[in-house]
């Protein structure tokens, strides 16, 4: 497992982390999630030894490795554009690391290696594991290929091989899906979290498609401007999000986020079965996902703007009477009204999201707080 | 005009080559010819007997062995000094990283000539003169080689030598293992200016050594010209055409290598 | 104790950068500061004192008529070297770029004789001219005699011999300024000249000065630079066809501070020399540098 404790990294005057702690448990698949800038990938680069954090500590199953370089360090890290060394075939690529870390200098020097004692059966032993990693990747018939004779998907199969192909404390893996296409994507996705599954190994998986971090990983911590917003399983983020932020950035369809002044005893005019803890005048902000704002005959009533029709659903989007533009979500059966026509759209209490206003943070969940 | 401008090229190629083709051509004559009051374009035998005087009445062999031996260790030098440092400025970041960069701008001012008599009375002091020695190490720091280098070395991402340190490699492993190899295109650009540059240069040599024994191929024709047998025209020539053969071979080999190097970025060793 | 990270980072800087910066500073920096320094001096090889002498060794330099030789000579030189190893190189670039249109294997041919005495053993090529200007039994006088024409005395001839010189200089440097002149011609935009003929020009003559003239501007300049920092270290064809002779009517500033310094063994004159030297070269190699900027701005 692998553990920050109070990092902090500044570049320049700038910083970037203010005070991470994190502990990704042994056995995980672990996303970090988060915007572009908002740190996520200092964090993975500090984990991996690349970077240093300005203060704080980097744990690695219990051992302090902050003065750790990441040769020092036995991680295994797979980059956005792979990084394969262009020079070297498919098999020298898998094969560098455990060359690098098995035989000693001497050993390694191309004439000397092979009159070495020993050396011969290491140099074996290598070939045997990178055949086998290979085998497990679907990658046999390409170990003398050079990278720049693979494809997108391969180069990919590749750097998570040479990834694979020693036994490190722990997998780092930075956007190494966003290179591809979209089928290849969705196919890497559950190739990866099987692969998590057989080695048992933590994977540290930094993305800020949220798509993938919800259906892969088994923890997620979202990251907002240097800070962690949120840790929780993919299904307590969708539920229960931490902030006004992390709702915005959770969930496939964009979350409705409504401004809106509280009447007497914390009632909402918008939605009158809902009651909100806070003095009259206060204000609150209402998260109501799309997919929870269904046509019906009751509910807020609006006038239809349009539809987006995508198959096994409809996003609608419509305006309330005051103005306020809403997504709505529909089955794709659904027989619209004509544009500019009224519908009414329904939501359960329970599913409403409250923030406060000013600061963005989660109020008590609206269910509990709505009247008998 | 077509044809005219073609006949024009192939007249002004014809007086660039003339030099060459005088050369060949006196170094197969037999003597008589050669100073015979007629002109005669080609001769009239092959005299290949002005080959085999010119390996026996000077130590021509000995002569390219030296160019080998000169520009094979300035090279191998030259690339061992300049990578590390090239690939230090390019892809780490360290306290006076701008300054040192500055220093190999600056020391791309600074011929060779201009530095000259303070590298012989150095040499003097330590007894080096009259050495390989010191034909070789004046030329060991190459601004431009760490220039060109650097050049390369920033142009590549920096992902790949991030992923070489989590591999496990140290930084000097990373430079000879992945910089390096991944340079090839810079490295034999380099390559070629320097073995031309030290090859054909006449200027150090000569202040450097006075022993016949240790004369590159310039040099050493030069003492061949200026000792007695210098009036043989026919075997002078013969060791001439030994002497350019090298580097006009390699040039026609990586001509086109060459010849982009030099439209590229105005190189120059 | 183990070394914190930082420490260990900076050994590796060190170990990485380190031997080439002294390499620089010993070879390069501090020469030339040492050169700078004899400069004012009277320093001979060999000898254990030396007086400080102020700017003596570079008014004799400027003022001794062997020195002012050296001087006026190089700039001979260089002022006969530059328009026609440039504008011999711009001619046969040109030509050698429309005729690559139709016939590529006789350009690309053509290209490499051009090229071949840049790639020749200067040295080498020198004795050949020799043989080739021998004013008895050398190819040229031979032809001259033949033709009935007088037949100069190339290399001893007082007045003649830096024009020769300088006619072997620009022998040697047409192939290489061709080269570039040949990628400046590559890179004008085909489309430029379609757009001139739609305007008007249409004879080779209102081309070239239309379009390729002004689009080779850049590159012009730049073999500019280069063929006068080429030519200002003339020294090969000296040291080997005349030494300077006769009478010092072939001397230049890179044999004198040889002659000076490595057969007088006048090390402080032959640093002044060195100096001047040194000073033009930085001056055209400035020049290089804001001209090669200029080039990539052009783009």
């Amino acid at each position: 497992m692998i553990e920050l404790d109070g990092v902090t990294r500044r570049f320049g005057a700038t910083p970037v982390l203010h005070g991470i702690s994190l502990a990704v448990p042994e056995g995980s698949f672990t996303s970090i999630l988060g915007p572009s800038g908002c740190g996520k990938s200092t964090t993975l680069r500090i984990m991996a030894g690349l970077d240093r954090p300005n203060e704080g500590r980097v744990r690695l199953n219990g051992a302090d490795v902050t003065e750790a370089t990441a040769s020092e360090r036995n991680v295994a890290m797979v980059f956005q554009s792979y990084a394969l060394y262009p020079h070297l075939t498919v098999a020298e690529n898998i094969a560098l690391p455990l060359a690098m870390r098995q035989f000693s200098r001497l050993e390694r020097l191309a004439g000397v290696g092979r009159l070495m004692p020993g050396a011969g059966a290491k140099r074996a032993a290598i070939s045997a594991r990178v055949r086998e990693v290979a085998a497990m990747l679907g990658l046999d018939d390409l170990l003398e290929r050079k990278p720049a004779a693979l494809s997108g998907g391969q180069k990919q199969r590749v750097a998570v091989g040479r990834a694979l192909v020693r036994d490190p404390s722990i997998f780092l893996l930075d956007e190494p899906l966003s290179n591809l296409d979209a089928r290849l994507r969705v196919q890497m996705r559950a190739e990866l979290a099987a692969l998590q599954a057989r080695t048992g190994r933590a994977f540290v998986y930094v993305t800020h498609d949220q798509v993938e971090a919800m259906a892969m990983s088994d923890h997620v911590v979202v990251m907002m401007s240097g800070r962690i917003a949120q840790v929780g399983a993919p299904r307590d983020l969708y539920e229960r999000p931490a902030t006004r932020a992390v709702a915005a950035f959770i969930g496939a369809h964009p979350i409705n986020l409504l401004d809106v002044t509280l009447g007497a005893s914390g009632a909402c005019s918008l939605l009158p079965k809902l009651r909100v803890p806070g003095a009259a005048g206060a204000r609150v902000t209402l998260g109501l996902r799309p997919e929870h704002l269904v046509p019906a005959a009751a509910g807020l009533s609006a006038r239809l703007e349009r539809v987006e029709y995508l198959g096994a659903e409809a996003v609608v989007h419509a305006r309330l009477d005051d103005g306020t533009p809403l997504r709505a979500l529909a089955p794709g059966d659904w027989a619209p009204p004509a544009p500019g026509g009224a519908l009414s759209l329904a939501v359960a209490p329970e599913r409403v999201h409250l923030f406060d206003a000013e600061t963005g943070a989660r109020l008590p969940a609206a269910a509990e707080r709505v009247a008998a | 005009m077509r044809p005219l401008s073609l006949l024009a090229l192939l007249l002004g190629a014809a007086v660039v080559l003339l030099p060459f083709f005088w050369m060949v051509s006196l170094s197969l004559k037999p003597a008589d010819e050669i100073f015979s009051a007629r002109v005669d374009l080609l001769p009239s035998r092959l005299a290949w007997e002005n080959y085999a005087t010119a390996f026996t009445e000077v130590p021509l062999a000995r002569f390219l062995m030296n160019g080998v031996i000169v520009c094979g260790g300035i090279l191998v030098f030259q690339v061992v000094f300049a990578v590390p440092c090239a690939y230090a400025l390019a892809q780490r970041r360290f306290p006076g990283r701008t300054l040192l960069f500055g220093l190999v701008l600056a020391g791309l001012l600074v011929p060779f000539h201009v530095t000259a008599i303070p590298i012989f009375l150095g040499l003097a002091e330590l007894r080096l003169l009259n050495t390989y020695t010191a034909l070789i190490v004046p030329f060991v720091a190459s601004v431009f080689g760490i220039f060109l280098f650097r050049q390369f070395f920033a142009a590549m991402p920096a992902e790949l030598f991030e992923a070489a340190r989590v591999d496990g490699l140290s930084e000097t492993a990373i430079v000879w293992r992945i910089a390096f190899p991944l340079a090839w295109p810079a490295a034999t650009a380099f390559a070629v200016f320097s073995v031309t540059a030290h090859w054909n240069d006449l200027f150090w040599p000569l202040i450097a050594t006075s022993d016949p024994a240790l004369a590159t191929p310039p040099r050493g024709i030069v003492y061949f010209r200026d000792a007695e047998a210098g009036d043989d025209v026919g075997p002078l020539m013969a060791a001439s055409v030994v002497v350019t053969t090298p580097l006009i071979a390699g040039f026609l080999l990586a001509q086109r290598r060459v010849t982009q190097g030099i439209a590229t970025g105005g190189l120059k060793a | 104790m183990r070394l914190s990270r930082t420490a260990r980072e900076r050994a590796t800087d060190l170990w990485l950068a380190g031997p080439a910066t002294l390499a620089m500073i010993g070879l390069i920096f501090a020469p030339v500061a040492i050169v700078a320094v004899l400069s004012f001096t009277d320093y001979q090889f060999g000898a254990l004192t030396f007086r400080w002498i102020g700017w003596e060794n570079y008014a004799t330099l400027f003022t001794d008529p062997i020195g002012r030789k050296a001087v006026t000579n190089t700039l001979i030189y260089v002022a006969v070297v530059i328009p026609f190893a440039m504008g011999l190189a711009l001619v046969v670039a040109l030509g050698l770029h429309n005729l690559a249109a139709r016939f590529p294997r006789i350009s690309a041919t053509l290209r490499a004789a051009y090229f071949l005495p840049v790639a020749a053993t200067l040295v080498a090529m020198a004795l050949a001219w020799q043989m080739l200007l021998h004013p008895s039994i050398g190819l040229v006088n031979q032809t001259l005699g033949g033709l009935g024409l007088p037949a100069p005395d190339w290399l001893s001839d007082r007045g003649l011999v830096i024009y020769t010189l300088a006619a072997i200089g620009i022998w040697q440097s047409v192939g290489y300024n061709m080269v570039l002149f040949l990628a400046g011609l590559a890179a004008i935009p085909p489309d430029l000249y379609e757009a001139a003929e739609v305007d008007g020009a249409t004879k080779g003559w209102e081309r070239f000065w239309t379009v390729t003239w002004p689009m080779l501007g850049p590159t012009t300049l730049f073999v500019a630079v280069i063929t006068a920092t080429q030519a200002f270290r003339v020294f090969e064809t000296v040291a080997t066809l005349t030494r300077g002779g006769p009478a010092f009517a072939s001397d230049t500033l890179v044999y004198a501070l040889y002659r000076e310094g490595f057969e007088y063994f006048k090390a402080g004159y032959a640093s002044a020399i060195t100096m001047v030297f040194f000073v033009v070269m930085v001056a055209l190699t400035l020049a290089q540098f804001r001209v090669l900027e200029r080039r990539v701005h052009y783009r």
